[in-house]
């Protein structure tokens, strides 16, 4: 079978021009997480841009001429594992010399793969009716949403200037994750709005990254009039992947700016403790160390925050990852690779976990759902030990 | 031979035509980037991304030790390049004397970067697989290419008379006979492989790295509090 349609055709020129700009230096590969636990270059970033100019070559360019304009199923397989392979962590982009903005580049050529009908890949492909019948891609009840996890006595108003989403992944996956958000949030003592559990849905992330964004539109427009309709001026989210999207892309799906702001936990509940709404009361005497989740940290710059609201805790001593900030590395998680090429996350979720352990960390310190259930899966059967936590369920423990 | 070289250059300088053209209207065409946000595109970000250009600035933030044989590479292959116009201009300016002196030496230097290059490409990684066999392939050729240039201006000196005649007539579409010597032929033919070969990132990369430029920009934008979190 064969393939006549343009592989530039959704393509702006941003990524058409980022698609041709590879040196081919391979300077990725040695941050490149799947690279580290598969050590095979023909999947890496520079092959797989590779691979697309060589399908754009044999549709749009030259060689047209000679392949008629036809490029090779087999091909475009393989490709397509190639590119959902990766956990679009985008360490390959930060450490680009050209600087090439992979995060964003992947799963805009997994949609072209998905529209050709060959991505994506095993249960991916279940996640627009999974989503569409439950609204989470977790294919778990709606009304279970907020029940097993959500505190006593946690004061959620019809109507506020802020509101909290929990996301699908801390609901379902990392419980103890959003609990610890909702306990600091009453901390804090501002008022704050929730949609109800059949009204909060996905926020269009698993879509987005597997290249399916058929129904995203209507997702977003269903969140942000519901957010909208009750008053909302800033939406808090402790979710990495949900703050990127929405702060990224949510606007142009919806078709106009939000009417939002769309802030970070940590941004705050950093904000919080400078002012003194928050007072930390129980110190901790341990060396805590802190992973940046690829989509906070590169993804939207989100560095600095976690670290403030660490420090505020008296006794702490804060440890770092040789790869920390915008340079950290992968826990395995990320672009919807988890499920699928489950051995990969494993054992990224063991390097940081050995990681950890070596520079001798009493506790990790994650703030992603995603990291938070995967580096708990990968620590089981594993020699290395190191508790886990999540910065807000650490934090609920101390205030 | 010398008058199939002469007639080889049109389809090559023809093909490498249509493929740069190809590349311009794939770009063209295709739909812009939406919605930068104002604050990102500041004369002074934008001039912050040329200098990355000129200077590889990401390169030199990711390895200093390829950085400055990357950067005197790029230098030199485009004083050199600047220094052979002489060839195909008629009348060169007066000013190109001094390019023509900068580029005598720009293309001794140019083979040494590259030979420095494979060095740190090859020695400084433990993998074998750091370095694609396309990149070898393209500075080893662009090595020969130097060196055939240096031994023609320091020890087989072609006619320069002739070789300014056939440059200029081949431009003029009456292409002559090209000089007789060897090396100008392997020199000449080894150009004509390098447009063939030409990378497509010589066109897309410095754009790519002012964009990286207005991109570091923009993800500063996520302040709370701040200013609007207006990514798009």
């Amino acid at each position: 079978m064969t393939e006549r349609r343009p592989f530039t055709k959704d393509l702006s020129r941003k990524e058409i021009l980022e698609i041709k700009a590879c040196t081919e230096c391979r300077e990725c590969l040695s941050v490149c997480p799947v690279q580290e636990v598969t050590d095979n270059p023909a999947i890496s970033p520079p092959e797989r841009l590779k691979m697309y100019r060589e399908f754009i070559n044999r549709t749009e360019g030259l060689k047209a001429l000679v392949t008629g304009g036809e490029v090779d199923r087999k091909l475009l397989e393989d490709f397509t594992r190639a590119v959902f392979e990766c956990t679009t962590c985008g360490a390959c982009g930060e450490i680009c010399p050209v600087g090439i903005d992979t995060q964003r580049l992947w799963p805009l050529l997994r949609r072209e793969m998905v529209k050709r009908g060959i991505g994506p890949i095993g249960n991916q492909r279940d996640l627009p009716e999974v989503i569409r019948r439950t609204g989470n891609p977790y294919d778990q009840p709606p009304s279970e949403r907020y029940s097993p996890w959500i505190p006593e006595g946690i004061p959620v108003k019809n109507k506020a200037e802020i509101a909290y989403y929990a996301g699908c992944t801390g609901a379902y996956q990392a419980q103890p994750m959003v609990k610890g958000d909702l306990l600091v949030l009453r901390a804090i003592g501002e008022p704050f709005t929730m949609l109800g559990p059949e009204d909060e849905v996905c926020c269009g992330f698993p879509l987005f990254i597997t290249g399916q964004f058929q129904m995203l539109e209507s997702l977003v427009k269903r969140l942000i009039d519901a957010y909208r309709s009750r008053g909302v001026g800033i939406l808090l989210c402790s979710c990495p992947c949900c703050v990127n999207l929405m702060v990224r892309d949510w606007p142009r799906f919806y078709g106009s700016p939000l009417p939002f702001r769309i802030v970070h936990i940590t941004q705050y509940v950093a904000d919080a403790i400078r002012k003194g709404k928050l007072k930390i009361v129980d110190g901790l005497d341990e060396n805590i160390i802190y992973h940046d989740p690829c989509y906070l940290s590169r993804g939207v710059g989100v560095i600095e925050e976690p670290r403030e609201v660490l420090r505020a805790i008296p006794g702490a001593k804060i440890l770092e990852f040789d790869r920390h900030g915008r340079n950290s590395r992968c826990c395995g998680a990320g672009g919807a690779a988890r499920k699928i090429f489950h051995e990969n996350a494993i054992a990224m979720g063991r390097l940081t976990i050995d990681e950890a352990c070596e520079k001798g960390a009493d506790k990790l310190v994650l703030s992603c759902p995603a990291c938070y259930e995967k580096v708990n899966e990968a620590m089981k059967d594993h020699t290395g030990k190191v508790p886990i936590v999540d910065i807000m369920e650490l934090l609920s423990r101390l205030i | 031979m010398e008058a199939l070289i002469a007639y080889i250059s049109y389809p090559i300088f023809l093909v490498a035509y249509i493929k740069g053209v190809q590349n311009a209207i794939l770009v063209c065409r295709a739909s812009p980037e939406a919605h930068l946000h104002p604050e990102a595109g500041r004369l002074s970000i934008f001039l912050a991304g040329v200098l990355d250009v000129v200077f590889l600035g990401r390169l030199f933030k990711v390895n200093k030790a390829l950085w400055i044989g990357e950067w005197l590479f790029h230098l030199t292959f485009v004083l050199t390049l600047i220094g052979h116009l002489r060839f195909i201009l008629y009348s060169p300016p007066a000013w190109m004397s001094t390019t023509v002196c900068i580029g005598k030496y720009a293309g001794i230097l140019l083979p040494f970067t590259i030979v420095y290059i494979l060095f740190v490409r090859i020695m400084n990684r433990e993998r074998k697989h750091f370095i694609s066999i396309r990149n070898i392939m393209l500075i080893t050729h662009i090595c020969f290419l130097g060196l055939t240039g240096v031994l023609m201006r320091y020890m087989i000196r072609p006619d320069i008379i002739s070789v300014k005649h056939f440059m200029i007539s081949l431009l003029a579409l009456r292409p002559v006979m090209p000089p007789p010597e060897t090396l100008f032929i392997i020199h000449y033919l080894l150009f004509l492989g390098l447009l063939l070969y030409i990378p497509s990132h010589i066109i897309g990369a410095p754009l790519v790295i002012i964009a990286a430029r207005l991109r570091g920009e923009r993800a500063k934008l996520l302040h709370y509090p701040g200013r609007e979190t207006t990514y798009d």
